[in-house]
């Protein structure tokens, strides 16, 4: 089921990329093949700095957003391969947030890892419940660590040098 | 003995509510004794009749009263001998009012001085009781009519009569001042216990006020841990994440020297990271907040992963790091793996810390229904005055250089955790030559397999 899923989500990625990027972004794409696109849902600035830097030299492509309201948004209009989800967020909570992604039947299947410095064991356990894919505690990592992880569930997918 | 009902109030009200035996006596006491001598007109007016039926009335009310007692007692336990007494006390009583009416009569005299005196020695306050109220009453409400009306005349009044009344007054007087005693006794120990008690009860509300206070204060407290903490990491991760990538060369190539300096700056803040996360624990273990998966494991599992985590660490400082397993296979034991993983996590860290060379062993055994483990070293060693304090909060010995500087909470999380798990941590050491920590846990009773 999640295979399917993946490569429903392949399909649309390679239809639409090809339109919204520029041709300097292209020829930089033939040089290193961009892996996904990841929602970085976090609201502290240096942070998003951090992460996002990472994840650009590891060759994803990254999407921000600073709230709860703004992530849900993106999630529901972009294409996002995949969710690194804090979970102290404004406006709409990370838990909040996955609950309605996850009651939400087009977005349901969207892999989440959730990416925060909140360890709370119920935190942990209603994270597993809604069905995360990991639960980094952001300090315990660092970002090429973080980035090694969510490369692997792209192996896994099947998602990388195809 | 049946349980004694305790009445709230004292003195007065419980008399009235004849709570104690000894209050019921003495008012029957006053009536049936007291009364016809203070009162002697009562009797002398031609009524002495009636007032005869108001005592003898008051006398079966609270004979009455006894039998219910006495059956209510019976309950509990053989009480022939009692249906005897109070056949016995029917008598006594029947005689009383004979006697009465029959005035003086030296047989009965007899008769009541044997009882009397049967009764005190017995110890039987129940029948002397009776007795001895009936024979008050009778005695001296027929001595004060006899002198009223000028009755009395030395030699009507045979010696042994004349012997008898004064003994039973003065047994009057002995048993009103037994009586007394006996009330007074009994409402000190009352006020005892009672001040006792109510001491006791405040005593325990206010120990459980300051419970729910400290209780208060306990979840403010790990409010204030989990808060300061998870604010703390957000910074950490930080300097974590950019000397890391700065460290990886996300920034260009930097000079060997700077590196150095980072490196330990990133040692440094991976310290204050174990540190906050090992507060948290603490913090949560000691609320109980911690939620456990508890699960069936092997527990070698736990310590070959635990092991190979180490290798690299411990090969890197020279040490020889074996996992030397049981002959026989281990029964399970009931833990969270992540938690006991921590556990051994924990202590054979802290060995390859303190082990400048040599080796570290690890060994898992079964022993008296406990399965154990040993993390062995040769390291320092833990002097005997310092293994007391090793495992209690914050707690960092002298020993030795560490590699690596500890939290001070890791062997008190260990003992937590085992602790929680049914089992015990300890250690035995020798100072330079080496310290083994041991924790065991239950064992799962497997019947099928034993079988």
């Amino acid at each position: 089921m999640d295979q399917e899923e993946t490569k429903m989500d392949q399909e649309e990625t390679k239809a639409t990329k090809p339109d919204s990027q520029t041709s300097e972004e292209k020829s930089e794409e033939v040089a290193k093949k961009v892996i996904g696109t990841i929602l970085l849902i976090e609201d502290d600035p240096p942070m998003v700095r951090m992460y996002s830097t990472k994840l650009k030299t590891e060759n994803f492509e990254v999407e921000v957003a600073y709230d709860g309201e703004e992530g849900l948004e993106k999630i529901k209009e972009q294409k996002i391969d995949l969710v690194l989800l804090d979970l102290m967020i404004p406006k709409l909570g990370g838990m909040e947030l996955l609950g309605r992604v996850r009651a939400d039947e087009k977005l349901k299947k969207i892999p989440v890892v959730i990416l925060s410095n909140l360890s709370q064991e119920q935190d942990i356990q209603r994270a597993k419940e809604l069905g995360v894919k990991d639960f980094l505690i952001k300090s315990n990592y660092t970002p090429s660590q973080v980035v090694a992880i969510v490369k692997s569930y792209f192996q896994s997918g099947k998602r990388l040098n195809r | 003995m049946p349980k004694k009902r305790r009445i709230e109030g004292a003195g007065i009200l419980r008399l009235v509510s004849s709570g104690t035996k000894i209050w019921n006596q003495f008012m029957m006491f006053v009536v049936v004794g007291v009364l016809p001598i203070l009162f002697p007109q009562w009797i002398l007016i031609e009524n002495r009749i009636i007032i005869f039926i108001i005592v003898a009335l008051a006398l079966i009310t609270s004979l009455i009263y006894k039998v219910w007692r006495t059956y209510l007692e019976k309950r509990k336990k053989d009480t022939s001998l009692v249906t005897n007494l109070q056949l016995l006390t029917s008598l006594v009583l029947l005689t009383g009012f004979l006697h009465f009416f029959g005035r003086i009569n030296g047989p009965f005299f007899v008769l009541y001085l044997l009882m009397i005196m049967g009764s005190f020695l017995n110890r039987n306050i129940f029948l002397s009781n009776i007795i001895v109220s009936t024979m008050i009453f009778a005695t001296s409400a027929e001595f004060v009519w006899l002198v009223y009306q000028k009755e009395v005349v030395f030699g009507f009044i045979s010696l042994i009569e004349l012997v008898v009344r004064i003994l039973s007054i003065v047994f009057m007087g002995a048993y009103g001042f037994v009586l007394a005693q006996k009330i007074i006794s009994e409402e000190e120990a009352h006020i005892r216990t009672e001040t006792s008690t109510g001491r006791l009860e405040k005593v325990t509300r206010e120990l459980r006020k300051a419970n729910v206070k400290l209780k208060e204060l306990s979840a403010l407290k790990d409010e204030f841990v989990s808060v300061a903490s998870h604010e703390l990491r957000a910074p950490m991760t930080m300097i974590k994440g950019y000397i890391s990538m700065i460290l990886e060369g996300d920034a260009g190539k930097i000079p060997p020297r700077v590196k150095e300096f980072l490196k330990d700056t990133f040692e440094s803040n991976d310290r204050m990271i174990r540190l906050v996360n090992n507060m948290l624990n603490v913090s949560r273990i000691e609320s109980g907040r911690l939620v456990m998966g508890l699960k069936d494991i092997q527990i070698e599992k736990a310590i070959k992963e635990v092991v190979k985590n180490f290798q690299l660490e411990a090969e890197s400082h020279g040490l020889e790091l074996k996992y030397i397993g049981p002959k026989k296979k281990l029964p399970k034991v009931r833990v969270d793996p992540d938690r006991i993983r921590e556990v051994i996590s924990n202590l054979v860290g802290n060995a390859v810390n303190f082990t400048p060379h040599g080796h570290i062993h690890v060994r898992s055994y079964e022993e008296n229904g406990m399965v154990t483990v040993e993390v062995e070293d040769t390291g320092v060693g833990i002097a005997p005055k310092d293994q007391k304090q090793l495992f209690k909060k914050f707690s960092q010995i002298g020993a030795g250089t560490p590699l690596k500087k500890g939290s001070g909470l890791g062997l008190y999380i260990c003992r937590m955790l085992v602790n929680e798990f049914g089992g015990k941590i300890w250690v035995k050491s020798k100072v330079g030559k080496g310290t083994s920590f041991y924790f065991n846990l239950p064992a799962i009773v497997n019947h099928r397999q034993r079988k």
